[in-house]
């Protein structure tokens, strides 16, 4: 029967019933389901950086890897699986889109593999798949081809086979767990995307990174895991040196044979240089030989010639006045001759006339002897005659015969001048061959002097063109030597370089210091913190509303419970009987709650995480049962506390009394009431609104802890957000005021700062005191019993404000001086550690004291500040140089920030160059996220309020409702009535919100004190405005509720008024 | 035209109440007057629709057909917010369990009427009427059944209504105290000349009404009037 009344209330007081059973639901799904938000990321983070087997240690030496340190590490103690991993950034462009800075890196494995999130995995050297993260941020997609640009320097292009790879898929890899992506020393220095080739597209024969993985099967993200990590440091440590160690001698022995082979080329050329410059020699002399040999010739030539001219010359000048005298000695002979004719002639007409004289004489003889024969009578006279003729005949005769003589003697004449003329002409003409010989030897030996001149022509042109030949011929070999000296000089620097060969520097990096994986570390402890204490007071809440509402409830009852006791049901039935409606009330609320919370939370805040975690859209559901079972028996502890406690105050009273109606509380003056001056002034709409406030101290407490603490929780909520968005801006606006950090592998001496700025001056003109050389490295702070690595800054005092302004709150900071230091509030807060204190730093092995001079405000990354005296007496050493800070004026464009940045990053001693542009947003990012739990916190809070004003207004409203219908009958408007009620609810929430506000500030200290990053420090901050809001936040609330219950109050019923009481 | 005999007029009203499917008639044809000045009683059983009546005189519901007026308004054809205006200046109301507000003091639960009327009485002045002149500043709980009682009427007094309804007013009380309070109801007609409607279910005060109506499965049976209304004092039941 009993059991059947039980059921008929439940269903009869459904709204109530269902009232316990969701403010249940609600705490409990709140509370375990922030709780467990942790739980459900770290676990999908685990299974995910399980499965893909991330690495737990990274493997970093000056000299690389290759396949023996693989096999060094696989054969190490401790360790399960190594893999080589080869990472070069290049700059990419896909089709016609700008450039950008990729990591290029080997498809892996076995160690982080990848998860293919769209397409497929290379299947060859031309393919690739890229960041699923950035793809869209790069401007990539599947289908397209990424070229490694022209822009790459030759030796960068030479690493790779392949230089245009397509497109084929996306994935994600676990050594990217976030978002963040990491510097590089191309571009603007911001890596964009990485994409994964097969390894074979390298031209390359090592290993950048040596992934290792640890040997024991501890889940990730679990302190068994953390704990492996940090004993096997060590160990790995050990790998990392002699992987280093061996790879020194390899990479020794390769650049010894290297620069052998060099050294050889270097050999070759210079015996080839000097071979070929003898060569030269010889036929430059051979020509030059030649040409002295022709001109020899051609003067030899010449020289004959003229001599053969002269010969000749003198020659017709002899033969010249030989052909005079021989022309005139013919002359004279013709002449003689013509003489000797003419006398010829004389005498034979001399000769012809004595004939004819003869012939006359004779033929007169012989005409005489005939005229004497006939005329012998003269005989006489004829003989006398004849004798006379014959005497004239003998003188005759004789005159012929001398005539002959002369004739004859004549005749002799002549031939002798003939002869003599003979041999004249004889003469002449052997001197005239001689006159046409010598001429014809002149002109043969004149066109032999033109060949001759011809030829000292040509000869003269050969000589220059060898001349010319030759000094070209001289500059190349100059050049060639020079070329071969300056080879010289580099074999020598790189023997010197190869003999000098530095251990280098090798690191065995934990997983730990991966930012992704680190970032992620962080960020669920941060939620796991918040979490922490919020749901807690949801918790709470929920197990307030649960009590007055189920106290409200017995007190309602009280007459059933008298009849029923009065009928003879033993007090446990009767207990039982509410135990039962109270205890399935919170039991199914608890049971809807955990597995709803457990399920929902966590996807909220997975979905707000999935900006920055792209490696599983899905969070693991996961069921705390500890939990689940501890959250319930709180439940039913508090319901059921609730309701024996109320039942328990009425059996102490008799049944009779029981079924009596309670005795109406009285009403009783107030204190206010006393200060009659200002009671008398307050109309009494008021009065009744303040008496009703202060006479049922129950519910007012409820109601202020309840809706106090939902300003408090909107305060701390929205300072949650303020501190952890604004860390950036409060670090880089207020303390951290230079733009850019370079650190460097080597001691910056005067030359290479000088060297260092010049660089940085080819991208825009910085002044000297705009970048600061110092000295800022890890060593150990000792504080009593415990000891931490701090980043120890050590520089001159002067002008470092520029860079980083140490202050305190409104306070500033002076640098330290000698044996002092300035320490960070995050070490303040983390080791307790205050001004006046004093501590122990050790640097290799040197200890100093050094007291604490100053606590600064800082958020992000955490040092310690010291002057280089300070450092040189602690260590014995002076500071070296390593890192420098660069700053820019207020306005710098960022673009000339990041191309300084980049040059930072290019000159030949950098080790890394980071802006503050960067730093900046990454934390920004990082701290973005976490507006999702802030969200949360806020629509908690929200949610809170209106449920304890709802509830407590309902209470309210259902213990008034015969005062609500009197007063609705003595004619109060409808919004008078509401006033007459809500009056109250405005004035507890004044009060509460103003209650809350010192809670909020507290539990946002607690919350954020409680989140411990390792690189962040956050001081809780309001701003300006979160209090006024808050507080706003919650009126706001207390009227939506307000108006939800306005149809609750129109429609109380004035017949209740009528109503006997019970 | 008002005439004074029928400055309360419920003329054939009829109200139906729908319960689920169930038709139920409160009152099914309910006709009556009463003059200005009047102390009237309303008797019945329970169930005889009386509270009905009370409810719809009192602008606390509507009907379902017929008319109501007071004083020449007809109040039947009220909106809700006209109906408030109404109870907030015409009636006065005395409850069965006086409903006063536990939080404030007898002088308070009065001045709580007063505070929205338009020509109140002195809320003072009223409570020393009624008698209670001495526990003004007393809270209810420190009030006996009568006195509280009389606080209700002086609340209701002092809001100067047209009409006094009064329901069950002695119900919660003993013997001698309801008496009083009917002698303070029937002062207040005779003398002060207020209109006193006064429902219950008690037959045995109907002599001191100036007229009695009473009432039967939602129907007004009948109209007594009583020529001489005898003093509460003589009245025994």
């Amino acid at each position: 029967m009993l059991k059947k009344s039980t059921f008929r209330e439940i269903k009869t007081s459904l709204a109530r019933y269902l009232a316990i059973f969701a403010i249940v639901a609600l705490g409990v799904g709140f509370f375990s389901g922030l709780r467990d938000c942790k739980e459900s990321m770290v676990s999908t983070a685990r299974r995910y950086l399980d499965r893909t087997e991330f690495y737990d240690y990274q493997i970093l030496s000056s000299y690389g890897a290759d396949d023996d340190s693989v096999a060094l590490a696989e054969e190490w103690d401790g360790v399960r699986a190594a893999e080589g991993s080869i990472q070069i950034d290049v700059m990419g462009r896909s089709g016609d889109g700008d450039s950008r800075a990729l990591k290029c890196i080997s498809i892996p494995e076995r160690i982080n593999t990848l998860s293919v999130v769209e397409g497929r995995l290379p299947e060859n050297v031309n393919e690739c798949v890229v960041d699923s993260y950035s793809i869209t941020d790069a401007g990539y997609n599947v289908g397209d081809t990424i070229e490694i640009t022209d822009e790459n320097s030759k030796d960068k292009r030479k690493q790779f086979k392949v230089k245009s790879f397509e497109i084929v898929g996306t994935v994600n890899t676990p050594v990217y767990l976030d978002y963040q992506r990491g510097s590089t020393d191309i571009g603007n220095g911001r890596l964009d995307a990485f994409f994964f080739v097969d390894k074979e597209a390298f031209d390359v024969d090592y290993y950048t990174n040596l992934y290792v993985k640890l040997t024991g099967d501890e889940p990730s993200l679990t302190e068994e895991h953390e704990d492996k990590l940090k004993a096997r440091e060590d160990s790995m440590k050990d790998l990392a040196e002699q992987v280093r160690e061996k790879r020194r001698e390899t990479a020794q022995k390769e650049a010894q044979d290297e620069l052998d082979e060099k050294k050889q080329e270097y050999e070759d050329g210079l015996a080839e240089y000097e071979s070929e410059k003898a060569d030269a020699e010889k036929q430059f002399s051979d020509a030059e030989k030649q040409i002295r040999n022709a001109q020899a010739q051609i003067n030899e030539g010449r020289s004959r010639a003229e001599k053969g001219i002269e010969d000749a010359t003198s020659a017709l000048n002899d033969l010249e006045p030989a052909l005079v005298e021989v022309n005139d000695g013919i002359k004279t002979l013709k002449s003689e001759r013509k003489k000797a004719e003419s006398g010829l002639a004389q005498a034979k007409e001399g000769k012809k006339e004595a004939e004819e004289g003869k012939a006359k004489l004779e033929d007169g003889i012989a005409g005489l002897e005939q005229a004497a024969q006939l005329d012998p009578d003269n005989a006489e006279y004829y003989a006398g005659q004849i004798e006379g003729l014959k005497t004239e005949l003998a003188g005759v005769d004789q005159k012929l015969a001398e005539v002959n003589a002369t004739i004859k003697e004549i005749k002799t004449g002549i031939k002798t001048i003939d002869k003599k003329l003979g041999e004249a002409e004889e003469g002449k003409t052997r001197i005239e061959d001689g006159i046409a010989k010598a001429n014809e030897g002149i002109s043969a030996a004149q066109s032999g002097l033109a060949e001759l001149d011809r030829q000292q022509k040509k000869l003269n042109s050969s000589r220059s063109q060898l001349k010319s030949e030759r000094a070209k011929a001289e500059e190349e070999f100059a050049k060639a030597k020079k070329e071969l000296d300056d080879a010289k000089e580099e074999l020598d620097e790189a023997q010197q370089k190869i003999d000098d060969m530095e251990t280098g520097n090798s690191y065995a990096i934990s997983r730990k210091e991966n930012a992704g994986y680190s970032s992620f570390d962080s960020n669920s402890s941060i939620v796991s913190n918040i979490s922490k204490i919020f749901p807690l007071f949801f918790f709470l809440i929920a197990a307030l509303v649960c009590m007055t509402t189920m106290t409200r409830m017995v007190d309602e009852q009280r007459t059933q419970i008298g009849i029923l006791k009065a009928l003879g049901y033993s007090n446990a039935q009767i207990v039982g009987k509410y135990m039962f409606y109270s205890g399935s009330a919170a039991f199914l609320g608890a049971v809807l709650g955990f597995f709803a919370g457990c399920k929902v939370f966590p996807v909220v805040i997975w979905n707000a995480y999935t900006m920055m975690y792209g490696f599983s859209d899905t969070v693991d559901y996961i069921i705390n049962w500890k939990l689940g079972l501890g959250v319930l028996a709180v439940s039913l502890l508090c319901s059921m506390g609730a309701t024996w406690v109320s039942i328990a105050a009425d059996f102490r009273v008799p049944p009779a009394e029981l079924i009596r109606p309670k005795t109406p509380r009285a009403g009783k003056r107030i204190l206010l009431e006393r200060i009659t001056p200002l009671w008398n002034r307050i109309s009494f709409l008021y009065k009744v609104s303040i008496r009703n406030i202060f006479r049922d101290k129950k519910r007012f407490l409820m109601m202020v802890i309840g809706v106090s603490g939902c300003t408090a929780l909107l305060i701390a909520g929205i300072g949650i957000r303020a501190t952890i968005s604004k860390v950036a801006d409060y670090q880089f606006d207020e303390i951290s005021l230079y733009d850019i950090t370079v650190l460097f592998s080597k001691n910056m001496n005067e030359n290479r700062q000088k060297d260092f700025l010049k660089e940085l001056r080819e991208e825009t003109d910085i002044p000297d005191e705009n970048v600061r050389f110092l000295h800022r490295d890890e060593l150990t702070m000792v504080m009593g019993d415990k000891a931490t690595d701090i980043t120890c800054v050590a520089t001159e005092a002067e002008g470092f404000d520029e860079f980083i302004n140490l202050h305190n709150g409104d306070q500033h900071i002076d640098y330290p001086g000698p044996g002092e230091i300035v320490i960070v509030r995050k070490t303040n807060h983390d080791y307790g550690l205050n001004v006046g204190d004093v501590v122990t730093l050790r640097e290799d092995y040197h200890e100093t004291q050094v007291k604490v001079v100053g606590v600064a405000d800082n958020y992000v990354y955490d040092s310690i500040y010291m002057s280089p005296e300070t450092y040189r007496e602690g260590f014995g050493k002076d500071p070296d140089l390593k890192a420098a800070f660069i700053n820019f004026e207020e306005g710098t464009e960022e673009e000339t920030i990041r191309n300084v940045s980049a040059a930072a990053a290019g000159y030949k001693y950098t080790a890394a160059a980071q802006t503050n542009i960067d730093v900046r947003e990454n934390v920004s990012k990082m701290m973005k996220s976490l507006n999702s739990i802030v969200y949360v916190v806020i629509l908690s809070a929200a949610l809170l309020a209106f449920i304890v004003l709802y509830n407590l207004t309902n209470i309210n409203i259902t213990e008034r409702i015969r005062e609500i219908a009197t007063i609705k009958v003595l004619g109060f408007y409808q919004l008078e009535v509401s006033q007459y009620v809500f009056r109250e609810n405005l004035f507890l929430t004044a009060v509460a919100a103003v209650a809350g506000i010192p809670m909020g500030d507290w539990l946002l200290k607690f919350v954020i004190d409680n989140i411990v990053l390792s690189m962040i420090y956050f001081e809780p901050r309001h701003g300006p405005y979160d209090i006024p809001i808050a507080v706003a936040l919650t009126f706001v609330f207390a009227f939506m509720v307000n108006i939800a219950m306005q149809k609750r109050l129109r429609d109380v019923s004035m017949t209740e008024s009528l109503k006997s009481v019970e | 035209m008002n005439d004074m005999n029928d400055y309360v007029v419920f003329d054939h009203v009829r109200k139906v109440y729908h319960v689920g499917e169930v038709d139920i008639e409160a009152l099914a044809d309910a006709t009556f007057s009463v003059a200005k000045g009047e102390l009237a009683i309303v008797v019945g059983e329970s169930g005889a629709g009386k509270t009905t009546l009370l409810n719809i005189l009192g602008g606390m519901d509507t009907l379902t057909s017929g008319k109501v007026l007071l004083d020449g308004k007809e109040i039947s054809s009220l909106s809700m917010k006209e109906l408030t205006r109404y109870r907030r200046y015409d009636i006065g109301f005395v409850f069965q369990f006086y409903n006063l507000v536990q939080n404030l003091t007898a002088l308070e639960n009065v001045s709580l009427a007063t505070q929205i009327c338009k020509d109140p009485l002195d809320p003072a002045e009223t409570l020393k009427a009624v008698g209670l002149g001495e526990r003004m500043y007393n809270f209810p709980g420190q009030l006996s059944g009568g006195e509280q009682q009389r606080v209700a009427i002086a609340r209701a007094l002092a809001k100067n209504p047209k009409l006094l309804l009064c329901d069950e007013p002695t119900g919660a009380l003993d013997y001698n105290t309801g008496k009083q309070i009917l002698q303070l109801l029937q002062d207040q007609a005779h003398n002060s000349g207020a209109t006193v409607i006064i429902i219950t279910h008690n037959k045995a005060i109907t002599p001191m009404g100036d007229r009695v109506i009473s009432v039967r499965s939602g129907r007004v049976q009948d109209v007594k009037i009583n020529e001489h209304p005898v003093p509460v004092s003589e009245i025994e039941w």
